[in-house]
């Protein structure tokens, strides 16, 4: 396999590292070389690493506190509406709009809503689901779920030139280095 | 990147000087407050006995405080965890407090039959209290002894075994104190859920309540955390410990303080929603000796401050992680504790039974003890290093200072 400089047809570079904290060494001194569009892989959350890539401040929880108050408001709502509305009922005597009776259930569904949307946030700030990546054309990038740490700096970043960025990362002295095809 | 550990000794992590200032400080603070104490004592009889309630809201507070670090410490070596690491010496001087709370039993000792009715009436007990009614005052007397046995011998133990870590260690010793802090684990719930029993749940003996101890027990380790993160951010504020103390120590501390807050909130909110659900005579007259006649504006402010805002701050991330913007949140959540405790114990008097109720004595005497407390803890705290340096995960501490810039 043969690539033509400044070839557009790939999608980045990548480069193998040992262990998180040489990851998270790689990626400051790309952020530092000017390097913006660029992902760390990993087999676990580093919260290094995210602030090395100048992480910008991810939107999941406030999609998590909007869900909490849905969540909490329809859950109250729905047993008021039933026990004070829909059909009354006189239990132990006691006022119709119980509620200290409802903060159970209103407390569930507000863990429920919360917890739904996180997931759901996040897979939609992400883009997921995504049943193709360029990434998984290198056959190396599987040990990112086992034992492995990937930096991989992207062909859409500005200052991306396959030859001056590939010399880049080999004097971060990774594992390897692959050219990522799309 | 450097993954030597620097070459340091024990004196580099010296606990900073100010700390003597502090200690002396909260001396004067502590001696003028038990003189004031003293002297409100001897005016009359009712200054004496509400003296003694304030005395009983501190006593309960800074042993619950001492109790609640003890337990951390354990936690910490059942868990792991750079959190609790740089906590160690704070929670092992604050455990190092327990003999002086043994003294300092003894106004409650010899003031029982101001405090406590049963006392003077062992009959109170005989309709709903069997455990206090078949042990009695020599039971709830064998008791303190055992609590303070029991209490006082973990932190010994773990103590001693704490110190060895400022020389280097055999390998091995790891598994023994975990299994020491796993059984001392068991022995703290129980003992503690028994103690509040006898200390301020018999103040009404007619009245029981089975999630009790949980709730004093969520209590003290939401005080020992808050406690945590002020001596924390204090010690932030002088090398080396500036640079070694990151913001993930205090995140992690902040996030173990709002789960605290919520557990104290679960556990208060299940005592209140079986009770009003039973609606039983013998059972409800306890929240109405507590919301009725004034009391309802603190039970209000306690579910305000004491929940409600600190859960909505603690949600943001950027707070949890300085320890600058926790620190006023972590005194405010310790008053809090104190404003609890003053809930739980005043409203069981005659007097003050659906009657608010708020003596100068119930602030003194906090502040009193609090003196005496702080003073012994800083004398305690100066006797080491603030940082164990032969600890198995200190590598780990001191190298994530060499990432952070």
């Amino acid at each position: 396999m043969s690539h033509a400089p400044l070839s557009p047809a790939i999608y980045g570079i990548l480069a193998e590292f040992d262990s998180p904290t040489d990851l998270v060494y790689a990626t400051k001194a790309a952020y530092a070389a000017g390097y913006r569009k660029m992902d760390a892989y990993s087999p676990f959350p580093i919260e290094e690493a995210s602030e090395a890539l100048g992480f910008h401040k991810s939107r999941v929880p406030l999609i998590v506190l909007l869900g909490g108050l849905l969540g909490g408001l329809s859950g109250f709502g729905l047993q008021y509406w039933i026990n004070v509305i829909s059909y009354p009922l006189n239990i132990g005597g006691k006022p119709y709009n119980s509620w200290p009776a409802f903060i159970v259930p209103t407390f569930e569904m507000t863990i429920l809503f919360a917890g739904l949307a996180g997931v759901f946030g996040m897979f939609a700030l992400n883009g997921l689901p995504m049943p193709y990546h360029p990434l998984f054309n290198v056959d190396r990038f599987s040990a990112v779920t086992r034992d492995k740490f990937f930096l991989c700096v992207e062909a859409a970043d500005p200052k991306f030139d396959v030859v001056d960025t590939q010399r880049f990362m080999e004097s971060l002295k990774p594992l390897s280095i692959s050219e990522v095809p799309h | 990147m450097s993954r030597e550990i620097p070459q340091i000794g024990p004196a580099d992590y010296a606990v900073p000087a100010a700390a003597a200032q502090w200690q002396k400080r909260w001396l004067i603070v502590g001696v003028v407050g038990a003189a004031l104490c003293v002297i409100g004592a001897v005016i009359s009889r009712d200054q004496l006995d509400q003296v003694l309630r304030g005395y009983l809201i501190a006593y309960i507070f800074w042993l619950g405080l001492s109790l609640g670090c003890l337990a951390l410490l354990m936690v910490q070596y059942l868990s792991g965890g750079l959190w609790g690491l740089v906590l160690r010496r704070v929670f092992e001087a604050a455990s190092k407090g327990l003999p002086l709370m043994f003294v300092l039993f003894l106004p409650i000792l010899f003031g029982r039959h101001h405090l406590y009715a049963w006392m003077n009436d062992p009959s109170l007990t005989a309709r709903n209290s069997w455990y206090l009614h078949t042990s009695g005052f020599g039971g709830w007397i064998a008791r303190w002894i055992l609590y303070f046995a029991i209490w006082g011998g973990l932190a010994l133990i773990l103590v001693r075994r704490g110190n060895t870590q400022d020389y280097p260690q055999p390998a091995g010793t790891w598994l023994r104190i975990q299994g020491i802090s796993g059984l001392g684990l068991v022995l703290y719930s129980l003992t503690v859920s028994f103690a509040v029993v006898d200390w301020i749940m018999s103040l009404d003996p007619h009245w029981g309540s089975t999630i009790y101890g949980l709730i004093f027990l969520a209590g003290q380790g939401l005080s020992a955390l808050a406690f945590g993160i002020v001596m924390l951010t204090l010690f932030t504020r002088y090398s080396p410990f500036r640079e070694i103390i990151k913001p993930m120590q205090f995140h992690d501390i902040g996030k173990l303080m709002l789960a605290f807050v919520m557990l104290f909130a679960y556990f208060s909110f299940s005592q209140w929603l079986i009770i009003w659900a039973g609606n039983l005579p013998e059972e409800i007259g306890w929240y109405l000796d507590r919301i009725r006649g004034g009391w309802g504006v603190v039970a209000l402010i306690i579910i305000l401050f004491h929940f409600a805002l600190p859960f909505a701050l603690l949600l943001s991330r950027e707070r949890k992680r300085a320890g600058s913007r926790l620190i006023g949140l972590a005194v405010f959540l310790m008053f809090m504790r104190v404003v609890d405790i003053y809930w739980y114990v005043v409203p069981n008097f005659a007097h003050e039974q659906g009657h608010f109720y708020l003596s100068i004595w119930y602030v003194v005497a906090p502040l009193a003890v609090g003196g005496l407390w702080l003073s012994f803890f800083f004398y305690n705290l100066r006797d080491r290093p603030l940082l164990p340096l032969y600890e198995p995960q200190i590598p780990s501490l001191l190298h994530q200072r060499s990432h952070g810039h």
